[in-house]
C-alpha cells in the first residue's frame, strides 16, 4: 500500500471525534512567508511567476521541521485570483510555486495533514498578498473592465479549508489602501468549516513580539488595534508595509464531525505584498 | 423616413427637460449609491464622485480615489507592469470621461444630483440663492485647479520624499478623499455612517478628519445657499476639463443666431457668463459647464444653442421647444 493510499484509507476507516484545538505552544507554527529561513529569496517578484516559502517554527524564528519518524503526511496548495477563482500551486520540498499574472489581491493556501497514530492533525495557513507585478497581457481586460470587487476584505471562506481567518473591514478606512498601518483598528473573522466561530479565545502575535488574547463575539469575529510602537512601520521605499500575522492559537475544544480524530494545531495568517 | 427623422428631432427638442434630467440624475444616482447590491458595477476609473468609501452599495468607483491611491507609489513602480496598468487606467477614465464630455457633472455625479436636491428643497421653502460676483467669480475658479495639483503632488511626495512631503504620514497620502464630502455623505445613503468620526489617534489625523466635517458642514451649506456650490471647487472638474475639447458630446453656440437676450445666462446653475456673452467661440463647454443643457432649453432663437454627439445634433434650442417649456412651467406654477 502507498503512502497516499495509506493515508486515503486510515481517515476513511476513522471514527467520529472530536476537533481539539491545542493549547498555545503545544505546536510549532507553520506560515508562508516571501523570504526563506536563511539566505536571500530566490528572484521572482518581478515576473508572474511567483515563489513562496513555507517556515515552521515559533513565529518569527524559523526552524527546519522534523517529523516523528513512521508520521505520514501530505500537503496542499492553492490559490485565490482577484477573480475568485482557484488556481493551483506547486509545493516543493519549503518552496510554492505559481503563477499570478494578475494585478491585485491574492490569497495563498496551505494545508498540511499528518495522520499521527489515530488522529488526523491538520495545520493550515494562508497568506494574503497584493501582486504588484504580474503579466499585461494577461491582465489588460481585468484592468479595463476594473473591477471593484477585488477588495482584500470581508471574502468568504475558502471551501475545503477547515480553519480559516478572514480580514474584516476596519471600522474605519476600508477603501482601496493596500496597507494596514499602526492605529488601525482590525476585524478578524474566524471560521470552523466555513461557520463562524464564536466565543472562542485566540492569541496573536506581531513580528515585533507583539502579542495579545482576544476572544471573538457571537459572530465570530474579535477586533483589536494594531498598537503603534510594536508594528513594523510602513517605510518611504516600500510604502505598501511589512508583514502583519495574525496567529491563531483557538484553545477551545469544539466538537465536530470528523472521519478520524482530527486536531488542528494553530492556524496562521499572514499579510503582506509581492 | 426623412418626415419621422423630423418629427423625432421636433420632439426631442421639445422634450420636458427639467422632468428628463431629473429622471436621468434620479436612475443614475440609483445605480452608483445601490447597484451594488445588484451587482451593477461599472469599473473603478468613472469620472464622477461614486465613492470607493459606499462599499457595498457602490456600482461604479470615482476614478479620483485610484489616481491618489496609485500616485502614492515610488516613481520606480511605474517603470514596468504597474506602469503599463496605470496608463491603462487612465485611459480608461479619459474613455469614460470622452463619452459624455461634463454630462457626468450634470446628469450622473450623485454629489452634483444631492447638490440639486438640495436647491429645489430651497427653492420650495422659497428662499432666494446667492450669486457671486464676477471677480470673486474668477478667483474661486482657480481654487479647483490648485486642489487637483495637491491631490496629484502629495501623494507623489510623500512616497517619494519630494518637495520635504516625505514627513507627512502615509495615512495623508490620499489627501482629497479625506476632505471629500462625498466620502462621508455618499455611504450615509446606505445607512452607513462610519465615516462620521474624528481621529484622536495622532495630530494629522485629527486635523485631516476635522478638515473632512469642516468641508461637509460647507457643502451643505453652502448647497443651500448657492446652486452647484462645490463644482466651482471640484478638482475633478479641473481634471475633466484637460480632456474636454476632445469630448464626443459638445454644446455648440451658433452666435450669429444669438441675440444677447441672456436667458441662457439666468437658466446656468454655474452663472456662466460666455454662455450669453460669447459669439465668436463655437464651443462652449467651459471649465466650470456640467453640460446640464438647462441654456439650450432656455434658448428661444431656433438653432443657437445645440449639443452634438459626434458632430451630430442631438438636441437644439427651438422656439417651438421654448414655448412649450414655458407653457409647461407656467401650467406646474
Amino acid at each position: 500500500m502507498t503512502k497516499s493510499n495509506r493515508f486515503n484509507h486510515a481517515v476513511r476507516g476513522g471514527l467520529f471525534g472530536f476537533l481539539a484545538l491545542c493549547s498555545p505552544g503545544l505546536y510549532a507554527d507553520l506560515w508562508i512567508s516571501p523570504t526563506p529561513a536563511t539566505g536571500k529569496p530566490m528572484e521572482t517578484a518581478s515576473s508572474a511567476d511567483k515563489l513562496l516559502y513555507i517556515q515552521h517554527g515559533a513565529y518569527p524564528d524559523s526552524v527546519t521541521r522534523q517529523y516523528p519518524p513512521g508520521e505520514i503526511s501530505e500537503s496542499e496548495a492553492f490559490l485565490v485570483d482577484p477573480n475568485d477563482e482557484r488556481q493551483p500551486a506547486q509545493i516543493e520540498g519549503n518552496l510554492i510555486r505559481f503563477r499570478a499574472p494578475l494585478k491585485g489581491q491574492h490569497w495563498v493556501y496551505l494545508q498540511e495533514r499528518r495522520l499521527n497514530g489515530d488522529t488526523l492533525e491538520i495545520e493550515t495557513s494562508k497568506y494574503r498578498f497584493y501582486n504588484r507585478k504580474g503579466d499585461v497581457k494577461e491582465s489588460v481586460l481585468k484592468e479595463i473592465r476594473g473591477r471593484t470587487n477585488d477588495s482584500k476584505y470581508d471574502r468568504p471562506p475558502v471551501a475545503g479549508m477547515p480553519l480559516e481567518i478572514v480580514l474584516l473591514k476596519p471600522e474605519q478606512d476600508h477603501h482601496i489602501s493596500c496597507c494596514l498601518y499602526s492605529g488601525d483598528r482590525v476585524r478578524l473573522k474566524l471560521y470552523l468549516d466555513q461557520q463562524a466561530l464564536t466565543r472562542t479565545a485566540a492569541n496573536i502575535r506581531s513580528e515585533s513580539g507583539w502579542q495579545a488574547r482576544f476572544d471573538t463575539d457571537t459572530n465570530g469575529v474579535m477586533k483589536f488595534e494594531i498598537p503603534r510602537y510594536r508594528y513594523s512601520a510602513a517605510s518611504r521605499g516600500s510604502p505598501t508595509g511589512k508583514f502583519t500575522i495574525a496567529r491563531i492559537n483557538p484553545s477551545t475544544s469544539v466538537p465536530h464531525h470528523w472521519s478520524g480524530l482530527p486536531n488542528y494545531p494553530p492556524f496562521c495568517y499572514w499579510e503582506g505584498s509581492y | 423616413m426623412h418626415n419621422n427623422k423630423l418629427r423625432l428631432r421636433d420632439r426631442v427638442n421639445r422634450i420636458d427637460l427639467k422632468a428628463f434630467r431629473n429622471g436621468f440624475q434620479l436612475v443614475a444616482f440609483g445605480l452608483l449609491v445601490y447597484g451594488g447590491y445588484i451587482g451593477f458595477d461599472l469599473g473603478n476609473k468613472l469620472p464622477s464622485f461614486s465613492c470607493v468609501f459606499n462599499s457595498e452599495g457602490r456600482g461604479g468607483v470615482c476614478y479620483l480615489g485610484i489616481l491618489q491611491h496609485d500616485l502614492k507609489h515610488p516613481l520606480e513602480y511605474f517603470l514596468d507592469f504597474a506602469g503599463v496598468m496605470f496608463l491603462i487606467s487612465l485611459g480608461v477614465f479619459v474613455l469614460w470621461f470622452l463619452l459624455l464630455n461634463k454630462a457626468w457633472c450634470g446628469y450622473i455625479c450623485p454629489l452634483g444630483t444631492f447638490q440639486d436636491w438640495i436647491t429645489a428643497l430651497r427653492q420650495r421653502l422659497g428662499i432666494r440663492y446667492s450669486e457671486y460676483r464676477w471677480n470673486t467669480r474668477r478667483r474661486i475658479q482657480s481654487i479647483k485647479y490648485i486642489l487637483l495639483a495637491l491631490l496629484i503632488l502629495i501623494p507623489i511626495g510623500i512616497s517619494n520624499s519630494l518637495f520635504g512631503l516625505g514627513k507627512l504620514p502615509e495615512g495623508l497620502s490620499m489627501p482629497f478623499c479625506r476632505i471629500c464630502p462625498g466620502r462621508m455623505l455618499i455611504p450615509l445613503f446606505t445607512g452607513d455612517y462610519s465615516q462620521f468620526y474624528l481621529d484622536f489617534s495622532s495630530t494629522s489625523g485629527l486635523i485631516i478628519t476635522s478638515l473632512g466635517i469642516i468641508v461637509l458642514g460647507l457643502f451643505l451649506v453652502g448647497a443651500f445657499v448657492k446652486k452647484r456650490f462645490f463644482c466651482y471647487f471640484c478638482p475633478f472638474s479641473a481634471l475633466h476639463y484637460l480632456f474636454s475639447k476632445a469630448a464626443a458630446l459638445k454644446l455648440i453656440k451658433e452666435g450669429s443666431k444669438c441675440t444677447r437676450c441672456g436667458d441662457c445666462y439666468r437658466a446656468c446653475d454655474m452663472d456662466i457668463p460666455e454662455i450669453a456673452d460669447e459669439v465668436e467661440l463655437k464651443n462652449l463647454v467651459t471649465e466650470d459647464c456640467t453640460l446640464c443643457l438647462k441654456c439650450v432649453a432656455a434658448c428661444p432663437e431656433d438653432g443657437a444653442l445645440k449639443v452634438t454627439f459626434v458632430s451630430k445634433t442631438i438636441f437644439e434650442s427651438t422656439e417651438a421647444g421654448f414655448n412649450k417649456r414655458v407653457q409647461k412651467a407656467n401650467a406646474d406654477e
